[in-house]
């Protein structure tokens, strides 16, 4: 029964890295921009949540707007005023860029919020559902729930908004969508922010199922990583997939390795995805190819 | 045929996926002969000669060089025995200079001279090619024309054996066609077997020894220019009635 | 003497001037190295430290120019070998009991042996691919480091302490890794002259093209990747003996290997000495940061990233071969932004 308990936690999990991969995979996949400071992001968002539940005592699943708004500004500036004017560089420089950004906002975080480790807990937070010898916490289903609830949103979004449309079209061809009138700089910098209020809004989320500090993001942007590449680059379901996958396997490897290897876990399956079939679960052939 | 041909080409096919982009193609490189290469776009003259080069491996049939099985062989194992090629697009190395573009070539073809001797050639291609007073220059500031030349010279300094040209006169305005043209008739009297990809008419007819046609995966014709332009199938698949009225009594280039 | 053999020669003398000039630059050189070896007993330990933990990151970035620089592979965690070589080292000379010179040298062989391995999968991606394999290849192994029980876990290890005194210890490590910056600097001199070199900058431009020109593009990036592991695994060693105690967060640190890839960048990818002129920038910037903004500086110096990055895509070198103006700099934005 054990087993049964980690695998559905397991999946459980995989929802939020689901939407965590989702957001990621959007910045990649139009403009061909890894955010290497996508896992603080999502702490940031984490951190707004704890200030809010700290001051007005507003549950972590009410501050997720509040906590995306402000990742959405914030996203929208960084794109706008500093990384447009590098996104047409080698791999080197996006990456540094972002690698940059990263340090200066963890930095940010541990001068604010120093590295004591936090955790958002809300009164409902030992309360769960029984079935059997089997226990899940409403936290665990209420993120779960929300998770796929955002992802869905996104993909709503992308499919049936002029605005979404438009998202597209520039992930697919981008001299082609300025062709019919689609202003590429402006799609970028909202492209970075919704992944942005999407990190944001993961953070609560997170905060509600890990304790939390400053200098986790690298690890989370990693795994987004490790989804993205498993479920395929520009498939949303295959996010999902990927997330699914990746909950469900760092649950169940504690069984044979311990705690101790989960992320040892996640990376090592990085690399056996990339070599053995770097487009993913779903993802086109093609496209991966185009985005290298 | 095997026996005295450069290049033996037999039953190639390729699929990608559920098309099939060649039809049991077979055709031979005399040495010293030039062969065009013609037909509509997608007839898949470009896949032929990445099956060729090694970039791409055929589906079925079978290949040699000289004598030597080369299908499955990979492109740098092609090219070290002889067989050079250039892209439709110029590949040519755009972050160093032309002259260090040209010594790749000689590094890495087939020619294994003393550096001394390396150098000197290096100098007499670009001599050739009108590109010694650029040498300095690093590629990405020549425009496409001297890209071509420069792509054309990293291939000569293999010293190759057969030279494979996809649509080199593509993009060129009649003047710079002209040189390109004398270049190529030069290059073939030193000994060089070539098989040129074109659509420009023109350079075919005068440029070639012998053409042969390909339609939608398929060798429709093979055989001298001449022969070929009056063919009707041809026609039908790609010239189009006007060009053979057009060139009615009209010549090649000369030179 | 025909017109065109003349022309030859001229261009023949014009090399040979140029062979003169690069001559006496190595001559000073020379001076400037033996200049520096007297230095331990002439400044300060303070300063002794700072110059040998710029010759540390000259060679590391100088390492990471072959496979990235020259060869085209955005290594994003090459720091992993640095780990590997570290750890190795102080395994070897704190556990098994080895000496200082075989421990080093097992190192740089495991490094290389490891490189060699990962290679052969990993080099067959490209761009981001490769970039975040890298990354994952450094997270999985400091992972994996941290769980094992003979590599001391998360506790680290520690290495026997050195004998003599505090200036003749300085001394020593001053000259090894001057002589570890000297040995990779050496290497991509040779490498920017040899076939070899020229080969990997190929792949680096164009690997299609490269392979069609006879180059087994396979081969080459491999062995690059190999020789750059492998340097970079000893200084992981020397670095090991030096500070005495190693544990994984420290040596498997991503900001180390940004640090050096940044250096490499502002530098000049590609080029000889622009990694070692970058590394010395950037541990000087670094340096007056740290003192004057103390709590602040890694914070600047991220701000210091950023600002590189988007000025100065090319690196100084390419300061140097262009005229260096204002203009020249907001032309390099204008190319890159959208």
């Amino acid at each position: 029964m054990l087993t049964l308990e980690l695998l559905i936690n397991g999946m459980l999990l995989g929802g939020l890295y689901a939407c965590v991969a989702v957001s990621f995979s959007l910045i990649w996949g139009v403009m061909n921009l890894i955010n290497l400071a996508h896992g603080t992001m999502i702490v940031l968002g984490a951190y707004v949540s704890f200030m809010l539940f700290r001051a007005f005592g507003l549950d972590p699943f009410l501050s997720i707007p509040v906590a995306a708004v402000t990742l959405f500004l914030l996203g929208y500036a960084l794109q706008r005023f500093v990384i447009n004017l590098v996104v047409k560089g080698s791999v080197f420089m996006t990456l540094i860029l972002t690698f940059g950004f990263n340090l200066l906002l963890v930095n940010a975080l541990l001068a604010i919020f120093t590295a004591d480790t936090r955790a958002l807990t809300p009164s409902y937070a030992g309360l769960g559902v029984a079935f059997g010898d089997i226990r899940i916490s409403y936290v665990r289903l209420g993120v779960f729930a929300f998770a796929l609830a955002l992802t869905y949103l996104l993909n709503l979004f992308l499919g049936h908004t002029r605005m979404g449309q438009a998202i597209k079209a520039t992930s697919f061809d981008q001299e082609a969508a300025q062709l019919v009138g689609v202003r590429i700089r402006d799609i970028f910098s909202l492209t970075f922010a919704i992944g942005a209020a999407l990190a944001g809004a993961s953070g609560p989320l997170l905060g509600m199922l890990h304790s939390f500090s400053p200098v986790v993001g690298g690890t989370l942007t990693m795994k987004a990583f490790v989804v993205v590449v498993l479920g395929g680059l520009g498939s949303v379901p295959g996010a999902v997939l990927g997330g699914l996958t990746l909950g469900v396997v760092e649950h169940l490897s504690t069984l044979v390795l311990g705690s101790g290897y989960q992320d040892a876990i996640s990376f090592l399956s990085l690399l056996v995805i990339l070599i053995l079939r770097p487009t993913g679960f779903l993802g086109k052939k093609f496209y991966a190819e185009l985005k290298a | 045929m095997a026996g005295t041909s450069l290049l033996e080409v037999r039953g190639v096919s390729k699929w990608f996926g559920g098309v099939r982009a060649l039809d049991d193609v077979s055709f031979h490189l005399a040495p010293g002969e030039i062969l065009g290469l013609i037909g509509p776009n997608g007839a898949g003259k470009t896949t032929l000669i990445n099956i060729v080069s090694g970039n791409l491996r055929a589906s079925s049939g079978a290949m040699w060089f000289r004598g030597q099985a080369i299908a499955g062989l990979a492109p740098h194992r092609i090219a070290g025995l002889g067989i050079a090629r250039s892209f439709q697009i110029s590949k040519a190395f755009l972050g160093m200079t032309v002259e260090e573009n040209v010594l790749v070539g000689a590094l890495f073809g087939t020619s294994n001279g003393r550096s001394g001797d390396r150098k000197r050639d290096v100098y007499k291609i670009l001599c050739l090619l009108g590109l010694e007073a650029r040498r300095r220059d690093r590629v990405h500031a020549l425009n496409v024309a001297d890209r071509k030349k420069v792509d054309l010279g990293r291939s000569l300094a293999m010293k190759p054996q057969v030279l494979l040209l996809d649509e080199l006169m593509a993009g060129l305005n009649p003047v710079e066609l002209e040189a390109l043209f004398g270049l190529l008739r030069e290059i073939n009297h030193q000994g060089v077997g070539l098989i040129v990809i074109e659509h420009v008419m023109r350079v075919i007819v005068s440029l070639c020894h012998r053409v042969i046609v390909l339609h939608q995966g398929q060798k429709i014709a093979d055989g001298p220019p001449v022969q070929v332009m009056h063919n009707q199938r041809v026609i039908e698949a790609y010239l189009g009635a006007k060009y053979q009225q057009s060139t009615a009594g009209r010549g090649g280039l000369t030179s | 003497m025909d017109v065109k053999t003349a022309r030859f020669d001229t261009h023949v003398w014009e090399e040979r001037r140029a062979s003169a000039r690069r001559a006496v630059s190595w001559v000073l050189l020379v001076v400037a190295a033996v200049s520096l070896l007297a230095a331990p007993y002439a400044l300060s330990a303070y300063w002794v430290r700072v110059l040998t933990t710029i010759f540390m990151y000259g060679a590391l970035a100088s390492a990471i120019n072959i496979i990235a620089g020259f060869t085209g592979y955005p290594a994003f965690g090459h720091v992993v070998f640095f780990g590997v070589g570290a750890y190795t080292a102080a395994l070897a000379i704190a556990r098994w009991g080895w000496s200082f010179w075989p421990g080093t040298v097992l190192a740089a062989a495991v490094c290389g042996g490891f490189g060699a391995i990962a290679g052969l999968p990993l080099l067959r991606l490209r761009g981001h691919y490769f970039a975040v394999a890298t990354l994952g290849m450094n997270e999985a192994t400091r992972a994996l480091v941290e769980n094992f029980g003979f590599t001391g876990g998360g506790t680290g290890v520690i290495l026997p302490s050195l004998r003599g005194s505090i200036r003749e210890i300085n001394a020593l490590f001053l000259v090894l890794m001057l002589g570890v910056l000297a040995a990779v600097v050496g290497f991509s001199y040779w490498l920017s002259r040899s076939r070899f070199g020229y080969g990997c900058r190929a792949i680096r431009y164009d690997e299609e093209a490269a392979a069609h020109c006879g180059i087994p593009t396979t081969r080459y990036k491999v062995a690059a990747w190999t020789i750059s592991a492998s340097f970079t695994g000893t200084i992981g060693a020397i670095y090991a003996y030096w500070l005495g105690y190693i544990e994984p967060s420290v040596v498997f640190d991503m900001n180390i290997a940004v640090k050096f890839f940044v250096m490499m960048l502002l530098g000049g990818a590609g080029t000889v000495f622009g990694p070692l002129l970058g590394a010395v920038l950037v541990e000087g910037i670094g340096i007056l940061s740290w003192s004057r903004f103390l709590t602040f500086h890694s914070a600047v110096f991220g701000l210091i990233i950023v600002a590189v990055i988007i000025l100065l895509p090319g690196g100084l070198a390419d300061l140097a071969s262009h005229r260096f103006s204002l203009r020249s700099l907001l032309r390099n934005v204008q190319e890159n932004r959208v």
